[in-house]
């Protein structure tokens, strides 16, 4: 299957650095769109600045339009009221989708137009050097939180279904099985989908939290996989109590 | 009891990025992977294929490589073989160019504010997207092409800001359609960054910005021209637009048109500079039977942002049509294909983002003569003020006074040539301006006569009264 | 060359906006050229608004109202505001209901008083006031048509437009009268 993907579906091998969560994201990514036939020919990627916003741009084998930093799901609207023949997605990280792009990812979600909008999470700016971001929790390490994150973050999941999208999930990258049927999901329904994807930053975010999240091991990154595989549980489960502060994973449908 | 072996494991060492991943490796529950020995000439040591009899087709390994390097096949099955995607065609491959086109409202006069005018020419040239944000003394236009667009078939969208609509507007325009966005000064402001990016991709869309009193919220209601430079310089980088400036309902009407023309033909954002004057003035003008329009080239297959000249126009496809394009705002090649460390693309492409404007400045450049045959001094003026200034010019004349007055229609790019000729002409060239003297810079620096600025800041349509007397004031000075 | 200038001045809600309008276009269906320049701000109720407006058989080129040829004052303010800069080549028209001309400053332009409120009460539409202003200024300018106005008035819905026209039309008589031609 990694050959088929690759011939199929990408230009080029990607920058990013070896174990990128985003890779994960963009293997299972590539494994729903195949699973689903979705038609290249008629679908437009739009992502802004970013170690996320490269997933699509320049790898994917679609029309591809690589934006200002922040504001791809703004662009999207575009091109998706100009043509509502075309699927239209969005992919890009925290920092771009959610800090400077908040705003505009409120909207979309309000506007409920059926674009999709994969939201990849490594809690900081990757590509930037390490900052914090609007999804870094309290207390993390980052460049310019040296002592840890003062502020709060945003839980995105929240943030999406309080502005009204009809369709919100939250997977974690180290269960792409989970992660590439909740991408089918969202790519099949018909009004707008938000994906928070826990993704995983080893460079930037494993380094600078190695030792307060106890990351360990010759291969970090796999620890990392580990130790995020341990902090969810499926949103069923923690409906009634949560005692360990687990972070939800699942879909979240609008009761229409 | 002995398994069938039924998985081939395929690691690709070149795309293997190697030991500080190792995701395989620590996760195949059989041990078929493993730490590789040899290292790579990027100095990689990615991982092997160490007991492929043992694979089980978990696919564990295959769904997490984050590069995409393993690939596990079912031996008892038929080889998959990855089916050739072609480019699908175009629908409606064109060659782009002029065409007249009935227009969309009654030949004959009507009666109009300026901003109605503005979105009765874009709804005539064929606008078929408006994305835009609530702010005076531009609302208007928004406001009439809510209704409009719905009526002709567009699309309109209020976005949650000017931002956004800046965006929205280079989507749609990707997407096919001709778009076009309406804001003032601390809107625009907002769009600079946008804006730079639909030059750098070459898109197409009309910006208009009612220019109001700034800076900053200044008084909101109330005429300025003080965006002349920002709607050159705005956007960082240095690169060129096409902005011009109308001075009647008539050419709020005229002029977008007209703007959708030039940035349909240089792929080019292009600027329409009013100002709350001929925004709010309601006037009679004319309309036309017919509208000459041009449209971008959809050429199936040219590289979309490359030509052999290098002050050419590449041909622009939509999405949808299977050309895959690439479009970033970042440096890239004819493709659209990124070289951020390439000296020699960027400088081609900079390059041609300026000739491609700046080698056409006599189609782009619009301007009107007034008294002109006699004259020893010129007035240059363009906007609202310009209406100003020929009373004054008339009033003058009828002092005697030998006074021509130039008035500019397209601002950029600066026709600096037209300027020169004036001034080696005249004694004096004098510029009355709603700013502190953002033109009459421009002038002085194309002239190598005297320019006199007539500024007013005061948020008021530029009284006549102070040119005629700085007019006939002159005329002393000059003799003495 | 024919122009005239005309000023109309009085307080947010009294439809001096729209009496500006129908003026114009009016004279735009007479085959005129017209400009409006409208007043700034917020034209909230209650504040003074006025319209600057050219007609000219040629093209316009100053859209502001620098010498009126006549002024229209819908409302004391506006009166006291703008009647101390006229001169007596202005015709000035005022409601005689709502406005006391002034008799401290006596001014140097020709006034005649219009009883435009009454008018528009006995037309069966008390809001149509400026319509019987819209007369007065027809009566007053060669360059504005009675029958191009009563053609404007005539668009809206019936009864409207019936109240509308009666209203001009009384009101163009009443300044005929002062004016005496
Ligand atoms: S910096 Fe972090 S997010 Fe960016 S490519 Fe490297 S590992 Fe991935
Ligand atoms: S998961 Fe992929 S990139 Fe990582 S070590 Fe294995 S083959 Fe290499
Ligand atoms: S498919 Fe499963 S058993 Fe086979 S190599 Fe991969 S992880 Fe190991």
């Amino acid at each position: 299957m990694g050959r088929v993907l690759r011939e199929k579906y990408t230009r080029q091998p990607t920058p990013f650095c070896p174990g990128c969560g985003h890779g994960i994201f963009l293997n299972a990514f590539l494994h729903a769109v195949d699973e689903l036939g979705l038609d290249f020919d008629k679908t437009v990627f739009v992502s802004g600045i970013g170690c996320g916003a490269w997933v699509p741009s320049p790898h994917f084998q679609a029309d591809t339009l690589h934006v200002t930093h922040g504001r791809a799901v703004a662009f999207a609207t575009g091109v998706k009221t100009a043509n509502p023949d075309l699927n239209v997605i969005v992919i890009g990280g925290d920092g771009d989708i959610a800090t400077i792009g908040g705003n505009h990812l409120i909207h979309a979600a309000r506007r409920n137009l059926p674009l999709k909008v994969f939201c990849l999470n490594n809690f900081l700016y990757g590509m930037t050097g390490g900052q914090v971001s609007a999804t870094t929790p309290q207390g993390d390490i980052t460049s310019t939180t040296r002592q840890g994150n003062p502020e709060r973050p945003f839980d995105l999941v929240d943030l999406a279904r309080g502005a009204g999208a009809p369709y919100v999930a939250r997977f974690p990258v180290s269960q792409p099985r989970k992660l590439k049927r909740g991408i089918i999901n969202a790519l099949s329904f018909d009004q707008f989908a938000f994906m928070d994807v826990l993704s995983l930053c080893p460079t930037q975010y494993g380094r600078a939290n190695r030792a307060k999240r106890g990351y360990e091991g010759p291969s970090m990154i796999w620890s990392m996989l580990e130790h995020q595989k341990g902090t969810v549980a499926p949103r069923e489960k923690l409906d009634s109590e949560n005692p360990e502060g687990k972070i939800p994973i699942g879909e979240w449908y609008a009761e229409s | 009891m002995p398994r069938n072996k039924t998985f081939a494991v395929t690691l690709d060492q070149d795309l293997c990025k190697g030991s500080d991943c190792y995701i395989c490796v620590n996760a195949c529950p059989k041990g078929v992977l493993a730490e590789g020995e040899r290292i790579t000439s990027k100095g990689l040591r990615p991982a092997q294929v160490k007991d492929p009899d043992a694979c089980t087709g978990c696919r564990i390994c295959e769904t997490l490589c984050p590069d995409l390097a393993i690939t596990i096949s079912d031996t008892s099955q038929a080889a998959t073989t990855v089916p050739a995607v072609g480019r699908r065609q175009p629908a409606s491959p064109s060659s782009g160019g002029w065409t007249t086109s009935p227009g969309a409202l009654k030949p004959g006069p009507h009666y109009m504010m300026g901003d109605d005018a503005c979105a009765e020419g874009a709804i005539a040239a064929g606008c078929a997207f408006y994305a835009g944000y609530p702010i005076t003394p531009a609302s208007e236009i928004m406001l009439r092409m809510a209704t409009r667009l719905p009526e002709t078939g567009g699309v309109f969208v209020q976005m949650e800001d000017e931002i956004a609509s800046m965006a929205a507007v280079i989507g749609a325009s990707w997407s096919g359609l001709k778009g076009m966005t309406a804001t003032a000064g601390p809107g625009f402001s907002l769009m600079m960054e946008n804006i730079g990016y639909a030059c750098m991709t070459e898109t197409p869309c009309v910006v208009v910005d009612i220019q109001r009193a700034g800076p900053s919220t200044g008084q909101a209601s109330r005429p300025a021209s003080g965006d002349i430079m920002q709607a050159k310089w705005g956007t960082h980088g240095g690169v060129e637009i096409i902005a011009l400036v109308p001075w009647s309902v008539q050419e709020m009407y005229d002029l977008t048109i007209r703007a959708f023309n030039l940035s349909e033909r240089f792929r080019v954002p292009v600027i329409l500079l009013g100002d709350a004057i001929v925004g709010h003035l309601r006037e009679s003008f004319h309309v036309e039977e017919t509208v000459e329009l041009f449209d971008r080239a959809k050429v199936p297959g040219a590289p979309p942002f490359g030509t052999e000249e290098e002050a050419g126009v590449p041909p622009m496809p939509a999405f949808g049509q299977g050309e895959r394009l690439l479009i970033t705002g970042s440096t890239h090649n004819e493709f659209g294909i990124r070289k951020t460390a390439d000296p020699e693309v960027q400088q081609r492409l900079v390059r041609r983002l300026s000739r491609k404007i700046v080698a056409h400045l006599d189609e782009i450049t619009d301007y009107e003569l007034y008294y002109e045959d006699d004259a020893q001094r010129m007035v240059i003026a363009y906007g609202s003020t310009a209406r100003s200034a020929l009373w004054a010019v008339k009033r003058a004349r009828d002092h005697g006074e030998k006074v021509g007055m130039l008035r500019l229609k397209s601002i950029w790019p600066f026709p600096g040539e037209v300027i020169r000729q004036w001034g080696d002409a005249c004694q004096e060239l004098i510029v009355p301006e709603t700013n502190l003297g953002q033109v009459s810079q421009l002038v002085q620096q194309h002239a190598t006569t005297p320019v006199s600025l007539v500024s007013q800041t005061n948020g008021e349509i530029m009284d006549p009264r102070r040119v005629t007397d700085f007019l006939l004031d002159g005329r002393t000075k000059l003799a003495s | 060359m024919q122009k005239a200038e005309v000023l109309l001045a009085g307080l947010g809600g009294q439809g001096v906006q729209l009496a500006s309008d129908i003026l114009a276009e009016a004279c735009t269906l007479a085959g005129r050229r017209v400009s409006v320049l409208p007043s700034y701000g917020a034209e909230a109720r209650g504040t003074l608004i006025r319209a600057e407006l050219v007609i000219s058989d040629e093209e316009i080129i100053y859209p502001g109202v620098l010498e009126p040829d006549i002024f229209v004052g819908f409302s004391q303010e506006a009166y006291d505001y703008f009647l101390p800069a006229l001169t007596g080549d202005t015709a000035v028209f005022y409601d005689s209901a709502s406005v006391t001309p002034s008799a401290s400053e006596p001014s140097a332009a020709k006034q005649y008083p219009i009883a435009a409120m009454e008018v528009a009460a006995n037309a069966g539409n008390p809001k149509a006031a400026n319509m019987a202003m819209l007369g007065a200024v027809a009566a007053a300018s060669e360059l504005v048509p009675k029958d191009a106005l009563e053609k404007v008035l005539s668009r809206g819905p019936k009864e409207r437009a019936k109240t509308s026209v009666m209203a001009m039309g009384k009101g163009y008589e009443l300044a005929m009268q002062q004016l005496g031609t």
